[in-house]
Order: structure tokens, then sequence, then C-alpha cells
């Protein structure tokens, strides 16, 4: 009975879908089959033809150590951003789903980053690391502080990762709360009465039964963080150097400035296989992971 | 099934739909629109602080012919969207293009630009820089304005200290130790900013380098290691870079020049092009600044100043109204000494005066001839290479390796040749 309810209700759902999916092909399926064969010409982004070359851009790219050195810098970036951001949001969220003073009040002020575009946190950070670090540098006699970490290649990296975590963990805690206000409350109840306490209580009852809400952070910050591009160009422009070069910021130098389209359209394209690949692995552990109560 | 069979029915569709739509659009976006038979023209340039210049210029030109309507257009990051709006077939009709330089190159030789070899204001340029704009026996451009470079320095701690401005290297490095000693910054840099790492060091370059020596490098007929000339020239951006304030590498464009503006530092070496943002952060600017040429060898005579093509204009070859858009371009050069008062530029049109005070000290450098075109604009690969450089350039300062620095540049000049 169900199936034939279900079958005659789909034609109606499916006529709903049409517009939508017409805007999706003509928005992304046709533009990601375009940069398909774009990255097989050796198109410059000027010359009226377009020379195709088969795969041989893919080929190159892995032999091109500036490719290279950006792909290591957004992993270790991406990793360590998703690792510390996720850590932070779920300890955020547990303090603020617990009994305090001025819950909302906190709740508010930890999702406040959120609000703010990246390009204007890269710009107010920018500020901050400019006059206020080598400031604090001074008074707390730290050498490392006293000129702007941005422009020390040993340096810049961490800077990017304190701004990254910083916003990128407001829109987690809400995620966390969330999962974390699902969890019926008998379930510690009863943990108590067997006489679980402090940490063994977190990784036997909390940690299991957010699972579901930890797979989608981790999903959603480490495609964000691959996909880093804002925070770079507001506040290093990929320097000193090629020390912050991203993937992403590559490809747009690769187009724009260095006129191979063709080529950065490649490296586009793997990007987005990189990331299909690495979601999927995480969704595939993790719901291995999740248990129901 | 069914349905799989209709979604792709319908996916199909709509990328025909997205195709024909994406076959039609290149025509020539601009241009359309025209009531009352007015012509309007789109003008693409890049340089926001000369948006005021053009306007007044623009009314006077509608003034005069009331049947084309000008349409200044000016966005952020300009030249990059003027690349893309070459990808997509959206050319303005009007823009500005810098002669020698590859993008130059690229769109002269596929058609893209109109032929003003013939045009009578091509005899009213400077000849010497008007050449540079020629391809193939062909000139697709007119050189309007120049940009030049040098030292800003600080006239009241120069006097405060009793320096005179150096006419040689040694002067110029004992300048540097005189103020370092009286607990003065010498040199204010913002090398934070990928832009600004491309502007002292490139005096060097110029120098050394002339038009034959890039042409023989890009056949890969020169290498870049244990070159002395090389070695002398990164040396010698180390023994500039010591004196630049300790943050340098954390100073980027804007602070460098609201730093300099309001007397923390003595000396800037910048383009002629920071004047207008300098005197909006000091009104003072002109009484308390003034300009002297970077002595870059202990001969005076071998001193160059470095100066190119600021406003040159190109007409696209597909434009649907190529007699206004000529009237235009000419108008422009007939306006020339207007342009130069209120843009503060050198131009390249004869008989302009030049009457900017903080400019003069240029003057000299620039009459005499003793000028050096960007050597960047030499370099195959264009705009590309030259944003390669300025990153090389960024790690050196850091780094501070020469022979790091100038393998880097090998291999990234190597990168380039086709």
């Amino acid at each position: 009975m169900n199936q034939n309810i279900y079958r005659s209700m789909s034609r109606g759902y499916f006529i709903l879908l049409i517009p939508g999916l017409i805007l999706l092909a003509f928005f992304y399926v046709y533009p990601l089959l375009n940069g398909v064969y774009l990255s097989l010409t050796s198109w410059d982004g000027v010359s009226r033809t377009k020379d195709f070359v088969g795969f041989s851009n893919y080929i190159n790219i892995f032999s091109d150590s500036r490719f290279l050195n950006s792909l290591s810098f957004t992993f270790k970036y991406a990793i360590v951003s998703t690792i510390l951001s996720n850590i932070i949001a779920i300890s955020v969220a547990m303090a603020l789903v617990s009994k305090i003073k001025f819950q909302n009040f906190f709740r508010g002020l930890y999702f406040f980053p959120a609000v703010l575009s990246m390009l204007i946190i890269g710009f107010i950070w920018k500020q901050i690391y400019f006059r206020f670090i080598p400031y604090l540098g001074e008074q707390l006699n730290i050498d490392v502080l006293q000129t702007n970490v941005l422009g020390n290649q040993d340096t810049v990296f961490w800077a990017l990762v304190v701004v990254t975590v910083w916003q990128a963990s407001a829109i987690l805690i809400i995620i966390y709360m969330a999962g974390l206000q699902t969890i019926p409350q008998e379930v510690y109840e009863s943990a108590d009465i067997d006489g679980a306490r402090g940490l063994k209580k977190f990784f036997t009852i909390t940690l299991p039964l957010i699972v579901p809400s930890i797979t989608i952070c981790l999903i959603l910050a480490m495609k964000q963080h691959l996909m880093v591009y804002d925070y770079i160009v507001a506040m290093t422009g990929g320097g000193p150097g090629f020390a912050t070069e991203s993937v992403t910021l590559l490809i747009y130098n690769l187009g724009f400035l260095n006129n191979r389209f063709g080529y950065g359209t490649a490296a586009a394209l793997l990007l987005f296989l990189m990331i299909v690949i690495i979601s999927f692995i995480q969704i595939y552990f993790l719901r291995k992971k999740e248990v129901q109560l | 099934m069914k349905k799989s069979l209709i979604l792709s029915a319908i996916l199909t569709a709509s990328l025909l739909v997205g195709c024909n739509t994406s076959g039609e659009s290149p025509s020539n976006g601009s241009g359309e629109g025209s009531n009352d038979g007015v012509k309007t023209i789109e003008f693409f340039q890049v340089k926001s602080e000369a948006v005021q210049t053009f306007n007044q210029l623009i009314e006077k030109f509608e003034d005069d012919n009331p049947t084309i309507n000008i349409e200044q257009n000016t966005v952020p990051d300009g030249m990059t969207v003027l690349k893309t709006r070459f990808s997509t077939g959206d050319i303005p009709d009007i823009f500005i293009t810098y002669p020698v330089e590859a993008d130059y190159v690229l769109r002269a030789n596929n058609d893209y630009l109109l032929d003003v070899t013939d045009e009578p204001f091509i005899d009213k340029v400077n000849g010497e820089i008007q050449d540079r704009y020629i391809e193939n026996d062909r000139m697709y451009g007119v050189a309007l304005s120049l940009n030049a470079n040098g030292v800003l320095y600080n006239k009241a701690i120069f006097e405060e200290h009793g320096i005179d401005i150096p006419q040689t290297w040694d002067e110029f490095m004992a300048v540097n130790e005189a103020l370092e000693a009286a607990g003065q910054t010498p040199v204010i840099m913002g090398n934070q900013d990928l832009g600004q790492t491309s502007i002292f060091n490139l005096n060097f370059v110029a120098q050394q380098f002339d038009p034959d020596y890039w042409e023989s490098l890009n056949a890969g007929n020169e290498t870049i290691v244990g070159d002395p000339r090389w070695e002398e020239a990164a040396q010698k951006m180390l023994d500039v870079l010591q004196f630049a304030q300790r943050d340098h590498m954390g100073t980027d464009y804007d602070q460098g020049n609201a730093m300099f503006a309001n007397g923390e530092g003595a000396m800037y070496f910048m383009g002629a092009w920071v004047l207008p943002t300098l005197r909006d952060m000091n009104p003072n600017f002109d009484e308390e600044f003034g300009y002297f040429t970077f002595p870059q060898t202990n001969n005076p005579d071998e001193n160059v100043t470095i100066s190119g093509v600021d406003v040159g204009l190109s007409i696209a070859a597909d434009t649907d109204y190529p007699e206004e858009a000529l009237k235009f371009v000419e108008f422009l050069v007939d306006e020339a000494q207007t342009f130069a008062d209120l843009d503060g530029s050198f131009s390249a049109v004869e008989g302009v005066e030049i009457k900017d005070p903080v400019l003069q000290g240029l003057l000299p450098h620039i009459e005499e001839g003793k000028v050096a075109n960007w050597p960047n604009h030499y370099w195959a690969g264009g705009t590309a290479v030259e944003a390669d450089f300025r990153s090389h350039s960024q790690n050196f300062f850091s780094h501070q390796n020469i022979e790091q620095y100038l393998q880097d540049l090998d291999s990234m000049f190597a990168s380039y040749r086709q």
C-alpha cells in the first residue's frame, strides 16, 4: 500500500523537482562538464581556439613542485584546523549546554564569529596581527610575536590556523549543542548509578551518542578548510613567498595571473575529486561508529 | 528506470539550452542600449585614482560630441577582470594596455586590438615611448602617460640630520647608516604585500640589463645562477633591506603608506602612482616630501629611473563604433596637458609641461632620457611571470639566501619558455 501512495504521488513531486533540476544542470552540471573539457586543453584564456592536449595537464601537475607544495600546505592546514576546531567546539558546546549562568549570553557570544564574512574576518585579524600582537609581544617580551606573525614563514601557518579555528568553531558549536541536547537524561542517570565519572562518562556515553554530529562536523569543516581561499587572500596573498599558497589560490593564480586556464581547471578538478573521496571515506568510517539508543 | 530516463532527457535538454545561450553571448556586450542615436562606448580603465580625472575629460568630450556617450568603468583588480572579459569574449571598446608586455603581444597577435599605426595622433606622442607598441611592424595602442619610480624622502628628517640627497650608491648607503645611527628608521617598506616586493629591487635589475639581455634570456641563452650582475643586484637588495623598519615583512602597502606619510621613516621606494594617496593622508605632503632618483651605482651617469607607460590605450578590434572610439582617444592625446596636471604623472605626449612639485625631483632623469622600461615587461610570460617574481622576491627577503633566490629565478624563467 505504501508503495502505491508513493507511486501516485511521485509524479507530482517529480514535476516540482524540474525547476531545481534545470537550475542545477545549468549552473553546476554544464560548467562541470565544460570544465572537464577545458582541463583537457591548453587554453590560455585569450586565444580564440582551444588546443586539445589530452591528459597531459593532469600528468604535468603531479611533477609541478608548486602544486605539490600548495597541496601539502592545504592538507596540513585542513587537518590541523579540522581537528582543533572540532575539539574546541565539543568542549565549548558541553559547557554551553550545562547549567551555567548567562547561558544565552555566552551562546550568542560564541556564535558571533559565524555571522561575519570570512573576508572581513581576514582583514580584521590582519590588523590585529599587525598592531596588537606585536605590542603584546613587546609587553610580554616574547621575541617571535614582536613582528607581524603573518610576515614570518615559520609562524604564518599557525596564525592562519588560529583565525580559522576561531571562526569555524562557531557553527560547529551550534551543531554539537543540538547533538548534545538530544541525549536523554536517563542515560546519564543510569551511568551515574553504575558509577561512571568524568572522562569515563564522556567517552562511553556522550561521545558515541553524538557521532552523527561529529560526522557532519568533520565533513563540513574538512571541506571548508580544503577550499580555503578568503582568509589567505585577505591576510597573506599566499606569502611570504609561497608559504601559504592554498590549492584554491593556486587555481586562481594559474587561471587569472598565469593565463593557464586549462592547467588551472585540471588542478580544480583534482581538488574536487580529492574532496569527494575524502568525504566518502569520512562518512564510511564514521557511520560504522554510530550507535542507536 | 523510466524516471532516470526522463531525468537524463531533461539533463540533456538543459545542457543543450546551456550550450545555446553560451554560444550566443560572446557577441560584443557593450555598446548596446543606444537611444536617440547616442552611441555608447565603454572605457575600461584600471587606475582607481584617476577616475575623477577621466570624468572631467569625458564631460568635456561629451559636450563637444553630444552623440557619443563614454561610459567609464573601473573595478578593483581591473587587469584580472579585463583578462576574464577577454576570455569570455566580452571586450570593452577602449581599455588600458601596457606595451611590450606579454598580454599586449598575445592580444595583438590574436587580432583583438584595432590597428592605430596610421592614425594622425600617433605622431604627437614621444616616438621613443610610442615605439614600444610596435608588434609585427604595427601599433595597437597609444601611450598617454608615464609612471616613474624613485625614492621619496622626508625633507624634515633629512634637514634635521644635515643630510644631502645622495648621488651615488656609496653616498646612499652612508645616508642609511647615518640615519640609523641617529635612531631614525632610514627606509619604510611594505613587503608583506606581494605588489610591493618588485619595486625597489627591479631598480637594480633594470639598471643592469637591457632589452637585448632579456631577449637572450627568454630564448634560454642566459643563466642567472653564477652571473655576477645578478649576484650584485641581489646583494644590493639585501643591503637596502637591512635598513628597513624592523617589521617590514609584516607591513603591507596601506600600512607602509601611512607610516611614511606620518613621518615614521626617512625614505620610501615608490612609484609616482602613490602620490595621490599620500596627499590624501597628509595635506602638507607637497611641502614636506621630495623625490630623488635611485642611485643604483657609484657612477651617476649610469643610474636610471624606471619609467613605463602608465596609461596607454587600445581599442577593441570588433568594437561597434571604431570611429567614435578613435575620436575619444585622439581627444585624450590632445588634452594630454590637462590630464598631466590633474593626474600628476609624466606625459608620453610631446610638449607637455610637468607642474607637479614633488615629481620635479625625477624630472632631470626623464628629460635627459636616463630611463629604463620596467624590465618585467620584456619577460616571456607577462604579468604571470611578474607575479611569480614577486613571490620569489618575498621569499628571498625572508630567507636572504642569494644562491637560492637566483636558482628560483632560473627555474621560474625556464618554466615560461615555450
